[in-house]
């Protein structure tokens, strides 16, 4: 019987081609967009727009000016003062704006650069702030040198003719280093590695669990409304007059909206596998087994919305409501951990957020199957509870009186 | 029995019977409990006392349901389902055997008579098509008992036809048929037996002819209507006449023995105090002057 129940739903999906594009057309062209948003900006190398004037008059300005202009990373706008930063940053044509002050190899308490920063793009200050430091460490070097001398100098007193000889051919030195393209001489403070344990960027791991447990939810409640509409359409009350009942119809619906989600899924981390090296093959069992607790759970929690409602109208406003909240809070719009601790926090409560951990451990740290546990547990709880509750409400429409 | 949701009432000392080969129909205004006793049958809810009982086991029981074919007001069919696919989903929800399901699903469509559409989309079929299958798709669980709730809403009249044959076939075969429905002309095309719900309770029930004949003994139903309600003195003799006012107290109905005269010696009357009616209806006595009769004594 929950085979014949499972037909009725696959035939009329499969003959709904807005519902067969919405399910598995667009959860990957969605993963593909947000791949390549976070593919293309995997974090510090991301080109920032800067309006640029040099009002020190000096040749250190000059050159860094110059410098700024032939970055790669800064897709820089010479304007003429100040007051045409401000205007550029606040217009929106520069994410931020570089001011040189006064001559930024010279000494002193003020800062010879003003870095201008729009509130709701302050991302882009630091960004900023980082390439001037990386330009003046790596092509401008002199200038962080002469600073530091003049610095010094207004410490420990001046330097002694044999110092300042010293100091001169530091100056010269670190300009051919520059020149020939070889890393000026200077110790460094952070050397950097990048722990990359798999193929694929984190990011497109991160996002193709997201994207993958932000549709299940989608089609989930699309799948699920159907409950709805037929309990207006009088197939409710033909079903609940056979053998079964109305346990045979939340079951067979149940299986039905699971299967639809691990294939959906699946052809999601296809996409991801084929486009960015998503690496599931090697992680098959743990990935299946995440995939079919995110289905049943999210399947189950879907059908409890749907018997809750009394309405169509009710049930997608309880619907839409949810899926959001729990997108949101969970980790499938942003990543969690971009989020407060306490919002962090809060997303344990979302079946996103677990199946969001438990695919990144799978397939990013490559975690073990018994590490994977306490998610799969947590979804397991999710499509039991759900799936109690969406026959107990079921049984509640049948029963009039 | 009665059936209440929480504090009211809404059907008291009912009774009625649905004997096998014979088609009942239920009619009733609008809140008279005709859903209430379908949903009753159909064992969804519990009477407040007395029993319902289909061939003999309780309609609160899987047994009793399992004996009844629903077909609900609305189309309750998967649209974008074939006729077949429809019949073949119903039929293994209701249990039926594998092996068994293709043979039932081709004589339910040759008892509805949809074998011609049977492999095409219901969304794509025309209205009478429509409730053809929603009727097959009740009877592939082998059905005693078939309940249709306004089973041809929608229906056009040349549809309406065939419609009541294929009701009259299905009873013959020996089904038991209630139809609830207020097309006072389709019920009159297929009724054997007629019950008569009104405020929660069964006024009159059994056959329609007998229950004419008993009712108007021969006599035509009169009804007189004004724009306001006549003078005190026409008052009085319309009910020295027993031809009583509805709730308006413009509308008067009654019954005048055919072939006396008495007719003709009441518009005389009325003429002569000038009072004549805006209109007058005389009818020969037929379901649904029953019914109207009915109706209009409960309102009194």
């Amino acid at each position: 019987m929950i085979g014949a129940i499972m037909k009725a739903m696959g035939l009329t999906l499969l003959r709904d081609k807005g519902a067969l594009v919405m399910t598995f057309i667009l959860p990957p062209l969605m993963f593909l967009v947000f791949a390549a948003v976070f593919t293309g900006v995997s974090g510090d190398d991301a080109p920032v727009k800067a309006a640029i004037a040099d009002a020190s008059g000096s040749e250190g300005g000059h050159a860094l000016f110059l410098a700024m202009h032939n970055a790669p990373l800064v897709k820089a706008t010479p304007v003429r003062n100040e007051a045409d930063v401000r205007d550029a940053v606040r217009s929106g044509a520069a994410d931020a704006g570089l001011v040189i002050v006064s001559d930024p190899s010279a000494g002193g308490n003020a800062a010879p650069l003003l870095v201008l920063a729009d509130p709701g793009r302050a991302a882009a200050a630091g960004l900023l702030m980082a390439h001037v430091q990386s330009l003046i460490s790596e092509r401008l070097p002199q200038i962080g040198l002469k600073r530091l001398g003049a610095q010094m100098q207004s410490i420990v007193g001046a330097f002694t003719p044999e110092q300042t000889e010293q100091f001169n051919l530091a100056l010269e030195a670190s300009a051919e280093s520059v020149a020939k393209g070889e890393k000026p001489r200077g110790g460094d403070f952070f050397a950097r590695q990048t722990v990359d344990s798999l193929k694929a960027l984190p990011t497109v791991t991160y996002y193709a669990g997201a994207i993958a447990v932000l549709f299940l939810l989608f089609s989930s409640v699309q799948g699920a409304a159907s409950l709805v509409e037929e309990r207006r359409s009088g197939i409710f009350d033909r079903l609940v007059m056979m053998p079964g009942g109305s346990s045979v119809m939340v079951l067979g619906k149940f299986a039905f909206i699971t299967l639809q989600g691990v294939l959906q899924v699946t052809l999601l981390f296809v996409v991801a596998g084929l486009v960015y090296g998503v690496a599931v093959l090697p992680h098959f069992d743990s990935w299946l087994i995440t995939t079919i607790a995110a289905a049943a759970a999210t399947s189950s929690l879907a059908l409890a919305l749907a018997c809750a409602a009394r309405t169509r109208q009710q049930a997608q406003t309880l619907s839409t409501f949810a899926v959001l909240m729990l997108s949101a809070i969970g980790g499938s719009m942003v990543p969690r951990f971009l989020m407060p601790a306490w919002l962090q926090s809060a997303g344990w409560i979302t079946p996103n957020a677990w199946v969001i951990e438990a695919y990144q451990a799978s397939l990013w740290r490559g975690a073990a199957l018994e590490e994977l546990a306490p998610a799969l547990f947590v979804l397991i709880c999710y499509a039991v509870a759900g799936l109690i509750i969406s026959i107990v409400l079921a049984r509640r429409h049948v029963r009039l009186g | 029995m009665s059936a209440r949701y929480g504090a009211r009432a809404v059907l008291r000392n009912t009774s009625l019977s649905v004997a096998a080969g014979e088609i009942t129909v239920l009619l009733g205004p609008n809140g008279a409990g005709k859903t209430t006793l379908i949903r009753t049958i159909c064992g969804r809810l519990r009477p407040a006392d007395g029993t319902v009982r289909v061939k003999g086991h309780d309609a609160h029981l899987g047994e009793a349901r399992r004996r009844i074919g629903l077909v609900p007001q609305e189309l309750a069919l998967y649209p974008s389902l074939t006729v077949r696919e429809n019949l073949d989903v119903f039929a293994r929800l209701a249990g039926m055997p594998r092996a068994s399901i293709r043979a039932r699903v081709n004589a339910v469509m040759e008892a509805a008579g949809v074998g011609a559409r049977a492999n095409e989309r219901i969304d794509r079929l025309s209205g009478g098509w429509k409730r053809r299958a929603n009727v097959a798709a009740a009877l592939v669980g082998e059905p005693a008992l078939l309940v249709l709730d306004e089973p041809t809403v929608g229906v056009d009249r040349d549809a309406l036809a065939g419609f009541a044959d294929l009701l009259r076939a299905l009873a013959a075969a020996g089904l038991a048929v209630l139809i609830v429905t207020h097309d006072l002309e389709q019920a009159a095309a297929v009724a054997d037996r007629v019950a008569i719900l009104v405020n929660g309770h069964v006024a009159l029930e059994g056959p329609v002819r007998a229950l004419v004949a008993r009712r108007f003994e021969g006599a035509r139903r009169v009804e007189l209507r004004w724009s306001h309600p006549p003078d005190a003195d026409t008052r009085a003799h319309l009910t020295a006449l027993a031809i009583l006012p509805d709730a308006t107290g413009a509308t008067y109905v009654g019954r005048l023995p055919a072939g006396t005269g008495a007719l003709a010696d009441l518009l005389l009357t009325l003429e002569q105090r000038q009072v004549m009616p805006r209109e007058v209806s005389v009818r020969e006595p037929d379901l649904a002057a029953l019914y109207a009769d009915v109706l209009a004594e409960a309102g009194r």
